[in-house]
């Protein structure tokens, strides 16, 4: 009973000290609660478009198009201007975020079969903000020439759309030429007023074979559509030269030949619908899907879309629990030194297990009440689902706790001074927050320096806390296990520490 | 001073083995000893007191004591055990109040009797009843839910006393128990510890007040770390060698001219209040008339003499230089 009675008299002691100080829990459980809040409400995912300046290379005599349009888009576009200079010193004013250099004529590097050149300057000292610029500026340039692409092709397919209605009207002018056989005027006059109906054809499919092989030169996927654009353009331009050489022949003839021969007349049908059908394929392929030919389709194979605060929820959770536990911990005994009262332990019966397990109750008692708090807060207030099991929520949470109070009473037995406790809680709350996989994930932080990352009770939180209530699935049973074991030889190391704090000198 | 201190008892001896043994105890801190070579004893069921000034060694033998100290060399007995191997059963036999505070000044009077009591395996309902007893005796109730922070010093030092007082120990070891308290509280605090005593509780305790010495009974006196002279009161006085005090009521005698008595052979000491003079000769019986006609001679009328027993600041003193000599020698 003794025993009992002398390891309860520190949490009766704690909790007397507690129940003087309600300001203090609540600070502990609302504090971290209203800022998991502030974070979840006040910080946007993908950040405002960036404030760009659009500097125009070459001559200024006419609008940059058509990027400036698409542009404003992906940018808010600051201004124009021709003066590089200038914007570089805004952007390092900080008046922009960005500076976007253009070629005068984009469709002349084009023609040309190149790139046309984009180039960006940003004015970001964050490595993760640069990071996340240069993937955003990615993403947008090949949003912007999936844009430009599509518009050449519909601009193309727009060209050759009348193809359909000139084929129907060259039919006439054959079935007439057909009829006008032997009347040599009438055919000739016929066979004139058919190519003039195919000139424009011929004209439009020259221009759209130009732009198609321009594209189709720099993008191999778009090259058949630009090979078929292509072949109607040469079948217009052959069909041209046969109906010509027609025309010269029925110029030539005499009155009461029967020309053009029959042959010929469903020779230049059959070419005419071989050309319709071209020109169908062409158009049959919508240029949104020739431009883009796969189609993104991420889908969440995870239970549900998480938000920032509901991804955050259980990494601060465990990183709470870490820091509250390990700050408590590591002051514990430099108070106890500084108040005299180790002499009393010292000269009092009571074992030194019996001294760390009463302070591990009482501290692991603050720790626990302050992380189920939270816990019930996240989930009840903020939404935080729970898919997986709540008993491992409930257990990582008690061996995160058990694990950094016992580094926090390491801390405070091998330090001497508040100070130094103090600085070591710092530390370990400032590893944490980059090695712990809370800033950035695991697998971004490579060895030795993840070794650091395996120090910390909150990786382990963090990686079973996340996993468990947000996944609904435990990836890393281990993880537990290392947290049992080490909670366990922490607790045997502050006592063997205790022994040779109290042992008489 | 001597109104405020209680009586011992007469005869407080005993022949059991003694609670306390410290046979040639030394205790190093670097270079500096702080005990030299100490050796004493204290019998069951007495007040032993160690006496000296400040710095002379008397919290560091305390600590030794109850095991908060190992010492360098000597050993040290207390219960019949090494103090710094005393099982927990035997800590519960020992209570200990030190010079500085060593409970928690954020908790209340009655949180820290409850924690220390705990700490001693007390159960709720002895707690309680010991906490009431001695909350009242040193007068503290009306405290009990006062922060320890917010005491007075000497609330503070009979705090202490009560908390090492709650699993009534048989051997109590009190470091300076009336340091700061008022010569009222001081009788109190001593009334309890002949109380004790007469219980047959061992007492341990230090002091800086030497007067309080007559009240123990057995004293040590101790000076630069060792313990220069050691018995009852009464020994002490013998073996101080003490001189004899004669107390003259005189009159017409300026009490600028005390200083001439220094001169003549065979006073040791001589102080002057209104009225009165003190003079600590070698051999009363012979310095009586002398002092009397040499008073007469400076035109002084002496109405009357007596002689008084020395206080202990004289046998301290006396016993001081006694080592002194014994040192040069």
């Amino acid at each position: 009973m003794r025993p009992i009675i002398r390891t309860l008299s520190f949490f009766v002691k704690w909790l007397s000290e507690i129940a003087r100080q309600p300001a203090l829990m609540l600070l502990l459980v609302v504090g971290p609660f209203l800022v998991l809040l502030a974070f979840g409400r006040g910080v946007e995912i993908g950040g405002p478009k960036p404030r760009t300046i659009v500097v125009r290379t070459g001559e200024i005599d006419q609008p940059i198009d058509p990027l400036p349009e698409e542009l404003s888009q992906f940018v808010d576009l600051v201004r124009e201007t021709d003066d590089a200079q200038a914007a570089r010193a805004d952007l390092l004013a900080g008046r922009a975020d960005a500076v976007l250099i253009v070629p005068r004529d984009p469709l002349l590097f084009l023609d040309q079969g190149q790139h046309v050149p984009l180039q960006v300057l940003i004015g970001e000292i964050d490595p993760v903000r640069a990071s996340y610029a240069r993937a955003f500026l990615r993403d947008q340039v090949a949003t912007l020439n999936q844009q430009t692409i599509a518009k050449t092709i519909t601009e193309a397919q727009a060209t050759i759309e009348e193809t359909g209605p000139i084929v129907e009207d060259a039919g006439g002018y054959l079935d007439r030429i057909q009829a006008a056989r032997g009347d040599i005027d009438e055919v000739g006059r016929e066979l004139t007023a058919l190519r003039g109906a195919l000139r424009p054809l011929i004209e439009n499919a020259q221009s759209a074979s130009s732009a198609a092989l321009s594209l189709g030169s720099l993008l191999p996927g778009l090259r058949n559509t630009a090979d078929q654009i292509d072949q109607l353009q040469s079948r217009l331009v052959e069909l041209d030269a046969t109906v010509g050489d027609l025309e010269a022949q029925v110029r030539e003839a005499q009155t009461g030949d029967a020309l053009p021969a029959t042959s010929d007349i469903e020779d230049i049908r059959a070419r005419l619908l071989e050309i319709q059908a071209l020109a169908e394929d062409v158009q049959n392929i919508p240029a949104e899907v020739l431009s883009a030919p796969f189609e993104l389709d991420l889908q969440q194979a995870t239970p549900a879309n998480l938000t920032f605060s509901e991804f955050y929820a259980p990494a601060v959770l465990a990183l709470l629990i870490q820091h509250l536990s390990v700050s408590v911990a590591a002051l514990s005994m430099s108070r106890t030194r500084l108040l005299n009262i180790v002499d009393l332990l010292r000269v009092a019966p009571v074992r030194a297990s019996e001294v760390v397990v009463g302070h591990y109750l009482s501290y692991g008692t603050l720790a626990l009440v302050v992380g189920f708090l939270l816990l019930g807060l996240m989930i009840w207030v903020l939404g935080v689902p729970v898919f997986g099991s709540w008993l491992l929520v409930l257990a990582t949470i008690v061996a995160v706790t058990l694990t950094s109070l016992g580094i926090g009473f390491v801390t405070s037995l091998v330090t001497r001074s508040d100070q130094q406790a103090t600085q070591v809680a710092m530390l370990f709350l400032l590893a944490s927050i980059f090695f712990s996989g809370f800033a950035f994930s695991l697998d971004r932080i490579t060895w030795p320096v993840r070794a650091v990352s395996y120090v910390l009770p909150s990786t382990y939180g963090i990686r079973t806390l996340q996993d468990v209530m947000l996944r609904g699935s435990h990836r890393h049973p281990e993880d537990l296990i290392v947290l049992a074991i080490a909670g366990a030889a922490l607790m045997v190391l502050t006592m063997l520490l205790y022994r040779r704090e109290v042992a008489p000198r | 001073m001597n109104a405020t201190v209680a009586t011992p008892r007469p005869e407080a001896l005993s022949t059991s083995r003694p609670v306390i043994h410290l046979d040639a105890v030394t205790k190093r801190f670097g270079a500096f000893d702080a005990l030299r070579g100490v050796g004493l004893e204290v019998p069951r069921g007495q007040v032993f007191g160690l006496v000296g000034p400040s710095g002379c060694g008397k919290t560091t033998l305390v600590r030794v004591v109850v095991g908060l100290s190992v010492p360098t060399e000597g050993s040290a007995t207390v219960l019949g055990q090494a103090p710094h191997d005393l099982s927990p059963d035997d800590r519960r036999r020992i209570g200990y109040a030190p010079q500085e505070f060593f409970l928690d000044p954020a908790l209340t009077v009655k949180e820290n009797c409850n924690f220390v009591a705990s700490l001693y395996g007390l159960g709720w309902r002895t707690r309680r009843r010991r906490t009431t007893e001695l909350l009242e005796t040193l007068q503290l109730a009306e405290a009990h839910d006062r922060l320890a922070r917010s005491l007075s010093g000497g609330m503070r030092r009979r705090l202490l006393l009560a908390c090492a007082l709650l699993h009534e120990p048989e051997l109590l070891v009190v470091d300076e128990p009336t340091s700061g308290l008022d010569p009222l509280l001081r009788r109190e605090v001593w009334d309890h510890l002949r109380g004790l005593s007469d219980r047959g509780v061992s007492i341990l305790l230090t002091t800086q007040y030497l007067d309080e010495a007559d009240s123990c009974d057995r004293v040590a006196v101790m000076e630069q770390g060792r313990t220069i002279a050691s018995g009852t009161p009464v020994e002490l006085r013998a073996q101080a060698r003490h001189a004899d005090i004669l107390v003259f009521e005189v009159e017409q005698f300026p009490r600028e001219d005390v200083g001439l008595l220094w001169r003549l052979d065979g006073v040791r000491n001589a102080t002057a209040t209104d009225g009165e003079v003190r003079v600590a000769v070698d051999d009363g019986a012979e310095a009586t008339a002398f002092l009397t006609r040499w008073f007469s001679d400076h035109g002084a009328t002496v109405l009357a003499v007596r002689t008084q027993l020395p206080t202990f600041d004289e046998v301290f003193i006396e016993l001081v230089r006694s080592a002194e000599v014994d040192s040069l020698d």
